[in-house]
């Protein structure tokens, strides 16, 4: 997924024009969270959305996902609009979001089981596998430390083989090491089917090692300041080589000039 | 005009207080030199057994005789307990009840009785059917098998009573017959009206409410009347009783309680005060026709007679004996205050 | 990829054991005290065991109901009433809660109406419950889940209500239906509100049944205790009620096995 001139001819998997998104709380005054935003994710790219807090990333995700409604504008996932919730979209957080009165792989074959899948116990065990938790798939929430109740979030949001998977800051929670290898589990399991991704992330690193562009949103109200394509190499090297390559240097200088003008807004 | 009304009023208001001490003087006079004892008696509502008592109570003859009585009033077994308990000086139940605690070490002394015959009748709902009707004693109970039979709650003399009229029949009390708990006369009445019960252990008024009155039940066997068996014929039903210290501390008082009761008594058997009596019982006993009572006091009005015989607390420990209520007889000695109550019998040969 | 540490409480199995021999022990020490006090102070004179009876003399007329036979169908029949009082009405009160749950504007409507009723002391029904059903096993029934089923309604609502966010959102985006959410998510999630319930309510149920019964029955541990306390037979209500405490006792053993095995996802005190 390289260069800037196919992005441009490749379909969009996710749409959105002049979206805005008002909150109207009860006693206050209306908040702005999106305007004009404006933005397409093409098929099977990693995108990231950076930018400060607030600057409603995680209310764009929420529109994709149909869970909200923009207050204006346009969301189109494949050129269909977006009217309910969706169901064929793969949603991680910061939180694992695990069931806990369900075993490890109990929590991963719940999505198949809706579906009605026949062999959800052979697929999920598979996907255990692949994130490494093969020996502890009768473990129950309680008994899984923080990365591991992680990984099994992603078993389970990739067992289902979703057409889209929305991140909203997935490895935050985790400590710095935790999350370098997570980032490089998510990365490997993406490869192979290369679904298209719509991450959100404070952590510059983490947008470059795993994006194919990063955008850059402004203080609220959120609208699209620029769009970063990353042009490294896939496979990507390890974060922690990738981190001191030049190529690197470069492309964090761009985001981070991009970004701290809207950060600083609120000093 | 000043001076006149001036010299006027203080003289009237000299005359105010001249006749104010005057009145309060006159009505210190007017109080008796001892004041009237206070007490309290437990006692069961709207009951025949305790008939002298709230006869006693209407004609204000306690107050005649220098006590004032609070009536506390309870069910079944409750009227025991609360004397018992110490929240009243006297009560008045079932002196089976009495022989019960006092041959398990307890001092309740018994003072006066109230009923002597049971005011019992096993009674039966109209449409049941009593082919047994007629037999001698206690072949007539055989009818019972099978029914309802209300008591009016779980431990009370009805419900001894009734148990130990079943054995005597053959009949098993917890297996051969349902016994459902249904309260004081009043409700047991509203238990046979509504069918809620087939048979009733009825206590006056009930059977005269329900068989002459609302004609809705028959009797089955009438231990009022004197039918069933021997040991009822020489009986003491029903009586006021004190805890033995209240006796020691208080003499007097208890005397005075058995002097109102024996006249209330007196009351009740003279013929020329029936229409006065009724008159009690209506206040007493609600929702009973004026005739039946008459008719009924006319019938019984010899039960309410103050002596227990040594023969008829006999016959008491001998009911509670088959019923396992108690693991030795009591005797008269035991059960009964000595000097209170009125003897007539010459002999008080045994125990 | 290194692997992450497990977390797992470490095994306290050896001392584990010495505590329990301890408690154990100190438990029979206790009982055994109060039981002595209680013979001496009668033995003595201090107490006449008309008032507070004697344990030998209980035990006799234990032994004594044991041998007729009264004992055991008296404890059979309140037993038997208790526990179908006890699943009718939880049953009830679960399902009614986890459908007062998924509708918000009905939940709206009756909450007044169910804190109302629910703050009726519903003993003092008994005796119109009575009145109404008789004396057999639905009386009691009935009266068992007046308390019963607004316990298990409240703590199943409460459970339903508290299902975490996160786990609704990532179910209704896997596609779950309504249904899916109630039986796979809502369900499990209350679990735990509704175990507390049924501990609560199988004390209830035997509540409800023993006081229908000392109103007005001829069977049972209430009518036991009933009849013994109307005869002054006060070792016969301390038997009755000495059993209506084993009857308890084992009620509640027999709801904490159930609970270890449904629950055994929840964490204890002392892990993450």
């Amino acid at each position: 997924m390289p260069d800037p001139a196919t992005i441009a001819k490749t379909p969009a998997k996710i749409h959105l024009a002049d979206v805005g998104i008002v909150f109207r709380p009860r006693d206050r005054e209306p908040v702005v969270a999106v305007s004009d935003f404006t933005f397409d994710v093409p098929e099977g790219a990693i995108v990231t959305i950076v930018g400060p807090s607030g600057c409603g990333k995680s209310t764009v995700l929420n529109i994709v996902s149909g869970l909200m409604r923009p207050s204006k504008g346009v969301v189109e996932v494949d050129g269909r609009r977006v009217t309910g919730i969706r169901h064929d979209v793969g949603y991680m957080f910061a939180r694992d979001g695990m069931m806990p009165w369900r075993t490890a792989i109990e929590n991963v074959t719940f999505g198949l089981e809706i579906r009605g899948v026949a062999n959800r116990r052979e697929i999920a065990r598979e996907w255990l596998r692949r994130v490494g938790l093969e020996r502890f798939e009768g473990h129950y929430r309680h008994e899984l430390s923080q990365g591991m109740r992680q990984r099994v979030a992603v078993a389970r949001t990739f067992a289902t083989e979703p057409d889209i998977l929305l991140m909203d800051e997935p490895f935050g929670a985790l400590d710095s090491q935790t999350r370098l290898l997570l980032q490089e589990l998510f990365l490997g399991v993406w490869e192979r089917n290369k679904r298209t991704v719509l991450f959100v992330t404070h952590d510059l690193h983490e947008a470059i090692f795993l994006s194919d562009i990063v955008m850059v949103s402004t203080n609220r109200p959120g609208r699209v300041k620029s769009i970063i394509p990353i042009p490294l190499p896939r496979p990507r090297l390890p974060p922690a080589e990738l981190a001191v390559a030049p190529e690197f240097r470069d492309i964090y200088s761009r985001i981070w000039t991009d970004l701290k003008d809207e950060v600083r807004k609120f000093d | 005009m000043g001076g006149r009304s001036s010299v006027s009023g203080w003289t009237a208001r000299v005359l105010a207080a001249a006749i104010g001490a005057a009145g309060i003087v006159l009505s210190l006079e007017a109080t008796p030199a001892a004041a009237a004892e206070k007490v309290k008696m437990s006692t069961f509502q709207s009951n025949f057994c305790c008939f002298p008592v709230y006869v006693a109570q209407h004609l204000k003859l306690f107050e005649k005789h220098g006590v004032e009585v609070e009536l506390v009033y309870g069910t079944g077994i409750q009227v025991a307990n609360i004397l018992i308990s110490g929240s009243t000086e006297f009560g008045a139940f079932a002196i089976e009840h009495g022989v019960a605690v006092t041959s398990k070490g307890q001092d309740v002394k018994l003072l006066v009785v109230t009923l002597t015959r049971p005011p019992f009748s096993v009674i039966a709902r109209n449409e049941v059917p009593t082919p047994n009707a007629g037999k001698p004693y206690p072949q007539m109970l055989a009818d019972l098998k099978g029914l309802k039979i209300g008591i009016s709650t779980p431990g009370a003399s009805t419900d001894v009573t009734l148990r130990f009229l079943l054995r005597e029949a053959g009949l098993d009390p917890q297996k051969d017959v349902t016994i459902v708990p249904v309260g004081d006369p009043t409700t047991a009445l509203a238990g046979l009206r509504n069918g809620v019960i087939d048979a009733n252990m009825a206590v006056e008024p009930t059977q005269t409410a329900a068989v002459t009155g609302l004609k809705i039940a028959k009797h089955v066997l009438n231990i009022e009347n004197g039918e069933g068996p021997e040991l009822f014929r020489e009986f003491a039903y029903n009586g006021v009783f004190a805890r033995g210290s209240t006796l020691k501390e208080k003499p007097q008082v208890a005397r005075a309680i058995v002097d109102a009761i024996v006249e209330a008594e007196q009351h009740i058997q003279d013929p020329n005060r029936t229409d006065e009596i009724v008159g009690v019982a209506q206040a007493y006993m609600r929702g009973i026709d004026p005739d039946l009572l008459r008719a009924y006091l006319g019938q019984y009005r010899k039960n309410f007679s103050p002596l227990a015989t040594p023969k008829a607390i006999a016959n008491i420990s001998q009911m509670l004996l088959a019923g396992k209520l108690i693991a030795q007889p009591v005797s008269w000695s035991q059960v009964v205050a000595q000097g209170f109550m009125p003897r007539e019998l010459p002999n008080a040969a045994d125990h | 990829m290194a692997a992450d540490t497990d977390l797992m409480a470490p095994d306290a199995a050896g001392d584990g054991a010495l505590d329990r021999r301890r408690v154990i022990l100190a438990r029979i020490a206790v009982i055994g005290a109060i039981l002595g006090l209680w013979q001496l102070v009668v033995a003595v004179g201090l107490v006449d065991p008309f008032w507070i009876s004697a344990p030998t003399l209980i035990v006799q007329e234990l032994w004594h109901l044991v041998e007729s036979g009264n004992l055991l169908s008296d404890v059979a029949v309140t037993v038997y009433e208790a526990l179908i009082a006890f699943v009718v009405s939880s049953a009830l009160g679960i399902i009614c809660g986890l459908l007062l749950a998924r509708s918000p504007f009905w939940d709206e409507v009756l909450a007044p109406l169910v804190l109302a009723l629910n703050s009726l002391p519903r003993v003092a029904l008994a005796p119109l419950i009575i009145l109404w059903f008789g004396i057999g096993v639905l009386a009691k029934v009935v009266t068992a889940f007046t308390l019963v089923f607004f316990i298990l309604l409240v703590n199943t609502l409460g459970g339903a209500k508290n299902v975490d966010n996160d786990i609704l959102t990532i179910a209704r985006l896997m596609g779950a239906s309504e249904r899916d959410i109630l039986w796979k998510v809502t369900f499990p999630s209350a679990l735990p509100w509704i175990f507390a319930g049924l501990n609560l309510g199988l004390t209830y149920s035997l509540l409800g049944v023993i006081v229908a019964e000392i109103l007005a029955s001829n069977h049972g541990l209430g009518y036991l205790i009933a009849a013994s306390a109307a005869s002054f037979n006060t070792a016969g209500v301390f038997a009755g009620l000495i059993m209506l405490a084993v009857v308890a006792w084992l009620f509640s053993l027999m709801m904490r096995k159930i609970e270890a095995r449904l629950l055994r996802w929840k964490p204890s005190l002392t892990s993450a």
